[in-house]
């Protein structure tokens, strides 16, 4: 009994430090390091200096940058809400259909998710360029006009966010719809639930977890986006990925950029966490 | 009931016209004769002739390919460990080992790849398609891991059992039982590795080094100082090839699945 | 069970087996702006000298320095700013010039050289000389002003642009005040804060080289741009129009270097020398559209061309080359910051 436990053991350690020892030494020393050099003092030339300090976290609490978290937490929370809401109907719908036409918009949808992330910004500034297409129909519609400038602005990069990560957030919406059985809608409503009644309290908790990574799979880079307010935003459409850019960059200040992604890094690790381990608890009170 | 499905059929067409109308405006863009602008001047393939004679492009797209290959084979192996280690063995040390998983989910590709940048300079391993090789194994570990987990997840390891009971060994159990089962889920799960590592732009960024540029980097440069029309073209080759591997995919994965 | 661990093992070399393919020629490592040499050139050195040159490009001084500072990535020559030179000398990244190695440095003109901090030539030697201005469409915006102030304009609301560059933006509003442009005075600064908050409310964004695409596409009016940009789209979209405001204007001086980690240092010594040519020089300065100050090259050039690539003297006594001002560097990138989140 004792040699098998010690076999097991054995295999348990063959398969488990790869992976670990992999994410240990590429990832996690990494980031520590990386978190570390944030409480370092730097120099004007881009030099790491030695000693600890907590003036570059204090730095960025000033109201200059308060701004620019605030913009870089609603810019996410806002194309968050837009893919769900675009995400939810796309992924029931799809659920619904046939094997054979869940294939094909499956399909579809995941085209775009494959070609070039780059390529994808790019075609949207062919798009709203002022001489172009939409620009005139808009303006025949007479829903803009002349010398309305669609590209370089904060509604911009929303647009582009969410078009590209959109299918980030039907496919795991889909992924738990699938698994859903419809006859309960339809139950439900034979007992007298009004069809948003219905949709409400049965559908959108069974889907719940769909939802849930729906909402952290756009969250999370949306957090993090630098390329694309670099390349569609405004003067007015900075996020603090473009601040960690500017300060690795453009001011040398290597501290200065941990610093601001050690707090990236917390605004996503934190609500995670705590998603996760409510999780866990739940389940262990279960148990 | 019928009136709740048309709503949701409507914005699930709206949502492809979303996805396709900068697809469409840009292949026939790439014909068009014009080196900037929007106006439509006459069809040309000149755009398509200039993309395959420049070398630097297939030069770049070999990096690419080259790393999105072997990125995905390494973290196919490694993921799938991962997700096994995780699925099969409950002791604390698969806590930590979900929970690095977890995290470098979550972490921002642009800390990441400052990190990793820190890291290789503390190290002294030289920049090159090396160091953005370990990068996109980082981020693609955790990934392949996730979905091949899921596929665990429904996978019923009562079969083993009855393996081991009639006399099967380790690795006929391994070759003859449970890869092949859990195989759609790896094939996934590198197939989304591949695509993340050919579509990655900030972390290489950060990582590579002299003669080592990517395609998206080359993109990037291409975006910011060179031809847009030939980007339009690029982007043509691009979906042409991206709805060609997933339709064969798809062809291959569809067959099994209705079993 | 052998089998699948050779299968293991195999599957995890094989990227190395793709990577470590084998080196037989020298290789010239050169870290360089785009375009910002003539690709013809490239392959005569590569010939002559049974080499092949490697070229990796990076878009700001900045990001380049960010790159080199902390790691060692490799490079035999580099085309830094004249300014960021000086910081990379005073850091030991790069080696002092041995000149008798460049014998070619001789028809090298030093005016311009000397507005930078390395007027003797002592660890770089100029290679291309641009100016900074604006950069217009001739058919749609004919009676563009030569001013900075154009950056306020009404007239070109949400379709004009600045360098997302913090010392040439914030450098414009400076010579526009009168100002030296490497000032760190603290009032003449914050005068310069108040005017770019006002014209950030009429720009469409701060975007680099990007803009001049921008611009050929009608999407922007009136671009922040150096010279060469716009010498090069002229060549296939003649309507594009350049010029520098009276206030005066920066002048970008960008110099070769070696770096010290260089281990080709031989050929790199040979491939300034081999661009200094005047033969080579000219063909370069026809390509990449700037001012090479090598007084033997510009007899052979092109008057038309050389008209463009060069500016009055009125203008270049008015114009400074952007220097490095050290720590005070910071008060730049704390007011960046704060107009950007104005």
């Amino acid at each position: 009994m004792k040699g098998m436990h010690n076999k097991k053991n054995l295999g348990e350690w063959l398969v488990t430090i790869p992976p670990l020892g992999w994410l240990f030494i590429f990832f996690m020393i990494p980031t520590i390091i990386a978190i570390t050099i944030a409480f370092r003092p730097s120099s004007p030339y881009g030099d790491i200096e030695a000693g600890w300090t907590l003036e570059n976290f204090i730095m960025l609490f000033s109201p200059t940058y308060i701004t620019i978290i605030w913009r870089t937490i609603w810019i996410s929370f806002i194309s968050t809400i837009i893919c769900l809401f675009f995400a939810l109907p796309t992924g029931y719908y799809m659920a619904r259909l046939s094997q054979k036409w869940r294939q094909i918009i499956l399909l579809l949808i995941i085209v775009p998710f494959w070609t070039n992330f780059l390529i994808r910004i790019f075609a949207w500034k062919i798009i709203l360029n002022p001489e172009g297409i939409l620009q005139y129909i808009l303006i025949s519609l007479g829903i803009i006009s002349k010398n309305t400038m669609m590209l370089y602005r904060t509604e911009t990069v929303i647009l582009v966010t969410v078009y590209t990560y959109l299918p980030f957030a039907i496919l795991p919406i889909f992924a738990a719809a699938e698994k859903f059985n419809f006859k309960l809608l339809e139950a439900a409503q034979d007992l007298g639930a009004s069809r948003w009644e219905s949709f409400s309290r049965i559908f959108l908790p069974n889907i719940s977890k769909g939802l849930k990574v729906a909402t952290f799979m756009v969250m999370i880079p949306c957090l993090g986006s630098y390329i694309i307010p670099d390349l569609v935003g405004g003067t007015n459409s900075e996020m603090i990925g473009n601040l960690i850019a500017t300060q690795a960059f453009i001011a040398r200040n290597i501290p200065m950029a941990a610093a601001w992604a050690t707090v990236l890094m917390a605004m996503i690790l934190f609500p995670m966490g705590l998603v996760i381990s409510t999780k866990l608890l739940s389940r262990k009170m279960a148990e | 009931m019928k009136c709740r499905n048309g709503f949701s059929k409507y914005i699930t067409i709206a949502v492809l016209i979303f996805f396709y109308l900068p697809m469409v405006i840009m292949t026939i863009n790439s014909f068009n004769n014009s080196r900037y602008g929007v106006e439509w001047s006459g069809f040309t393939l000149a755009w398509y002739k200039q993309l395959i004679t420049d070398p630097k492009i297939l030069y770049t797209l070999m990096n690419s390919l080259i790393i999105g290959i072997s990125a995905m084979v390494t973290s196919m192996v490694i993921g799938t460990l991962a997700a096994f280690a995780i699925h099969h063995y409950k002791s604390r040390i698969q806590i930590f080992h979900q929970a690095l998983i977890f995290t470098q989910l979550g972490v921002p590709d642009i800390l990441m790849g400052m990190s990793l940048l820190l890291f290789f300079i503390a190290i002294h391993l030289r920049l090159g398609l090396i160091t953005i090789y370990i990068a996109h194994v980082t981020f693609c570990i955790s990934y392949v891991s996730m979905v091949v987990l899921g596929r665990l997840q429904n996978f019923d390891f009562k079969i083993i059992e009855a393996a081991k009971d009639l006399g099967a060994d380790w690795y006929v159990i391994t070759r003859r039982i449970f890869l092949p089962l859990i195989s759609p889920g790896i094939i996934a799960g590198g197939l989304l590795a591949f695509t993340l590592s050919i579509d990655d732009f900030v972390i290489t960024f950060f990582v590579t080094g002299p003669g080592s540029s990517t395609l998206p980097i080359y993109i990037y440069s291409m975006m910011k100082h060179g031809s847009p029309a030939v980007l339009n073209a690029l982007s043509v080759l691009f979906l042409v090839v991206t709805f060609t591997l997933v339709y064969c995919s798809q062809r291959l994965i569809a067959p099994k699945k209705t079993r | 069970m052998k089998k699948l661990l050779f299968l293991t093992i195999l599957l995890l070399i094989t990227p190395f087996l793709f990577i470590s393919c084998s080196k037989s020629k020298k290789v010239l490592y050169i870290y360089n702006w785009s375009e910002y040499i003539a690709p013809e050139l490239m392959s005569k050195f590569e010939k002559d000298y049974n080499c092949k040159i490697v070229m990796d490009y990076f878009d700001s001084n900045e990001a380049m320095y960010a790159k080199l500072k902390v790691g060692s990535p490799g490079y035999d020559l580099i085309v830094p700013s004249s300014y960021m030179a000086s910081i990379m000398n005073k850091k030991e990244m790069i080696i002092n010039l041995d000149k008798s190695k460049i014998p070619n440095i001789k028809f090298i003109e030093s005016k311009y050289s000397e507005k930078t901090e390395d007027p003797k030539m002592q660890y770089s030697v100029p290679y291309a000389v641009s100016f900074t201005g604006l950069g217009y469409n001739k058919k749609k915006t004919p009676a563009v002003k030569p001013t900075w102030s154009i950056f306020g304009d009404k007239q070109y609301y949400h379709q004009i642009s600045m360098f997302n560059d913090m010392r040439e933006s914030i450098g414009a509003a400076l010579k526009y005040l009168g100002y030296s442009l490497n000032t760190t005075d603290d009032k003449q600064l914050a005068e310069a804060k108040q005017l770019m908050i006002k014209w950030k409310k009429n720009l469409a964004a701060y975007q680099n080289e990007e803009a001049k695409t921008s611009l050929a596409d009608g999407i922007l009016l009136v671009i922040q741009i150096y010279n060469g940009n716009m010498i090069q789209m002229q060549s296939d979209t003649p309507e594009m129009g350049f010029l520098i405001p009276e206030e005066g204007t920066s002048i970008g001086v960008e110099v070769l270097v070696i770096p010290s980690d260089s281990e080709n240092r031989e050929l790199a010594y040979n491939f300034i020398n081999f661009m200094y040519e005047p033969e080579n020089c000219a063909k370069n300065m026809e390509y990449i559209a700037y001012l090479c100050p090598n007084t033997k090259a510009l007899e052979l050039m092109d008057k038309d061309l050389l008209g463009k690539i060069i500016i009055s003297d009125e203008l270049f006594k008015k114009s400074e080359v952007i220097k490095d001002i050290g720590g005070e560097n910071t008060k730049y990138v704390r007011m960046w910051d704060e107009i950007k989140a104005h």
